[in-house]
């Protein structure tokens, strides 16, 4: 990951905050600030992902021909048999 | 403990459907275990080339989709790699059950994780000590 170093200004009450928070988590003040103001990406439940797993599934079988799992299966592993 | 199953690509491929494919519900119901983390499934890693041969050349499905799919179910699953200080316990494999070596790729995952391949592949589920029918 790529840094960059700056300075930046705080309020000396909000400095302190955010030095005692740090402090109490055992982070930087740079880890936390970056904690702070990184966008969180949204957890969801794994039964929303089955949800969104599925449908992309069915997506790609939308455009897909019909060909028999077991049959396309047992055809590429026999090919090379005499 | 944890169960156990190895994923054949017979059973991975009707997680991405063809139309009219058979067992589907069935098929899901392992993937949702997976995800749940209710079971392990364990794949060597040649199944997403197996995935990526069936979907693109035989059932012509967009390519780019193909990808993100298989890497999708790949995500899932606890992958083993090819070790090629495996090739002597293959062939013993391929000799004694008269299958390919890539069958033989699934049986040794499973004989050393001590569970079974999950299959709708006849000519591997009558091997029953290490296939299950899906």
């Amino acid at each position: 990951m790529n840094l960059i170093r700056r300075s930046i200004s705080f309020p000396e009450d909000v400095y302190e905050t955010l030095r005692l928070e740090a402090f109490s988590r055992r982070v930087s003040v740079n880890q936390l600030i970056t904690e702070k103001i990184r966008p969180k990406k949204k957890k969801i439940s794994v039964e929303e992902q089955l949800k969104r797993d599925f449908a992309f599934f069915d997506k790609i079988a939308a455009g897909s021909v019909e060909y028999d799992a077991v049959r396309a299966v047992r055809e590429e592993r026999d090919r090379d048999e005499a | 403990m944890k169960r156990k199953v190895v994923v054949d690509a017979s059973l991975a491929l009707k997680w991405i459907p063809g139309p009219r494919e058979e067992k589907v519900g069935e098929a899901k119901k392992i993937y949702q275990k997976v995800t749940r983390g209710e079971i392990e499934g364990w794949a060597p890693n040649f199944l997403a080339l197996e995935m990526l041969n069936i979907l693109i050349r035989k059932r012509r499905a967009d390519p780019d989709l193909a990808v993100k799919g298989i890497e999708m179910i790949m995500e899932k699953l606890s992958v083993r790699e090819l070790d090629l200080r495996e090739l002597p316990r293959w062939k013993i494999l391929m000799e004694k059950y008269g299958v390919s070596s890539y069958d033989s790729l699934y049986l040794r995952l499973a004989s050393e994780l001590g569970c079974k391949v999950v299959s709708c592949d006849k000519k591997l589920i009558h091997l029953k000590g290490l296939v299950e029918e899906l």
